[in-house]
Formats: C-alpha cells, sequence, structure tokens
C-alpha cells in the first residue's frame, strides 16, 4: 500500500437561493464551498446559513447579492480564516493559489466561456488549484453541476471585467482561505 | 444542494499542480483582510441569472 497526498475536494454546491426570479447565492455557495475545502470537511455551512448570519438576511432589492466584505465579516463570525483582498493583482491571487489557498473570486461570467454555465451575468465562483502546466484552474462555478478546469486567460479575463464594471481602478476582487493541508490517501 | 462528492471529480489528480508541501497549517500566516470599498461588489439584481 502506498500513501498519497491530494488535495481534498469540497462537495460541489449549487446556488439556489431565489429571489424576484433570479438565482442570488453564487457568493453564498461559492463561501460553502471555501469552508468546506478549508476545514478538509469538517465545518459545512450551508448557503442559506451564510445568508442568515450576514449583515443582509433580507436581500437588498436593487442589488441582492452579497459582496466579499460581507461574506468576510460572516467568516469571522464562524471562526474560518478567510481574508478579502479585493484590490490585489493578478500576481497576488497566483500566489496565493500556488501556496495551498482556495479562493471565491468575482468576476464576469461571460467571459468565463464556462460549458456547463454560460450565462452572461455577473458572479463569484470558488476557486481551488492549478494544473501542471498552470494553463488551467479546477474550479466550481455555483450554476453549474461540478467542477470543471477553466483557461486562465478567461478566469483573468473575467475577474478584470468584473473589477472594471464595479469602479476598481487597478486589482481584482477576491478573497482567499487558509493554505489547506493536503490529505493522505491510500493508493 | 450540496451534491456528491463524486460529482466534483472532473480530472485524475495527477494534472494538479503540487503546491509547497503544506501538511499542517496554524493560520499564523494568513494575510490581512483589505476592505478598501466595503459597499462595493455587490451585484445588482438584473445582472443575476434568472431561474
Amino acid at each position: 500500500m502506498t500513501v498519497v497526498y491530494r488535495i481534498y475536494r469540497p462537495a460541489h454546491v449549487k446556488e439556489t437561493i431565489r429571489f424576484n426570479g433570479r438565482l442570488i447565492s453564487c457568493t453564498e455557495a461559492s463561501a460553502s464551498m471555501l469552508i468546506d475545502a478549508s476545514t478538509l470537511g469538517k465545518r459545512i455551512v450551508s448557503q442559506q446559513r451564510i445568508r442568515a448570519l450576514s449583515t443582509e438576511p433580507i436581500p437588498d432589492p436593487k442589488s441582492p447579492g452579497l459582496n466579499l466584505h460581507q461574506i468576510d465579516l460572516v467568516m469571522a463570525r464562524l471562526g474560518i480564516p478567510y481574508a478579502n483582498r479585493e484590490g490585489d493583482s493578478w500576481a497576488e491571487f497566483v500566489n496565493f493559489i500556488r501556496e495551498g489557498r482556495r479562493a471565491t473570486v468575482q468576476l464576469d461570467n461571460g467571459d468565463l466561456h464556462d460549458p456547463l454555465a454560460p450565462a452572461d451575468v455577473a458572479h463569484c465562483i470558488f476557486i481551488q488549484a492549478f494544473n501542471n502546466d498552470r494553463t488551467k484552474l479546477l474550479g466550481n462555478n455555483p450554476l453549474a453541476s461540478r467542477a470543471e478546469w477553466y483557461p486562465v486567460a478567461n478566469v483573468r479575463r473575467a475577474m478584470d471585467h468584473f473589477a472594471k464594471e464595479t469602479g476598481m481602478s487597478s486589482g481584482l476582487r477576491f478573497g482567499v482561505s487558509r493554505k489547506v493541508p493536503k490529505i493522505a490517501v491510500n493508493v | 444542494m450540496v451534491l456528491d462528492p463524486k460529482d466534483a471529480v472532473v480530472n485524475d489528480d495527477d494534472d494538479i499542480e503540487d503546491t509547497a508541501d503544506v501538511v499542517e497549517s496554524d493560520d499564523s500566516d494568513m494575510p490581512a483582510s483589505k476592505s478598501i470599498d466595503p459597499d462595493k461588489g455587490k451585484i445588482a439584481l438584473d445582472r443575476m441569472p434568472a431561474e
């Protein structure tokens, strides 16, 4: 028997909270996956619970989605290590992922060109890791039904688009977990 | 909705880049949070997906 070390993959979470005919919980679903991943499955917090713990349990009718500052406050209440790094560059994002951290990233879903969820909407997804040649990122889109490999260029363009669309002159909008230990697996 | 973990497996783990040898973490190296514009980044209703 051989022991290998692998990253822990959380269960995929689809966004399900509805408001005025729209799905509004991409940020909560992404945060739920980040909590599962960063605690190696020890803490499971639903998207509904995250919304209830937020500063906006009743959605603002004009902009019902949560932002990463609000997620930061929820993580603090739950005792989950999380850092809202809005304003950081793409290079800093890459370094965080390569350190073994997971991330919630806000982006323009149309630029992501997700074959599983092509909707042209503003969005938040969960990012797990790079592939070996760092051409793709393993991520979970709460509009899709499973994890997918996304071309790095698409993710970068989509994050940049969202940041500019929401008034950020430089930098991106994302938050990161602690460095997540790998799990030992017998093969 | 939480799906079965097997649904999350889309590729062989050998494809995942080997990160630093993080075998334990004491959280002491967490970067600080930044809230440069706490009211921004909220998504307007008309930019969210229809059911």
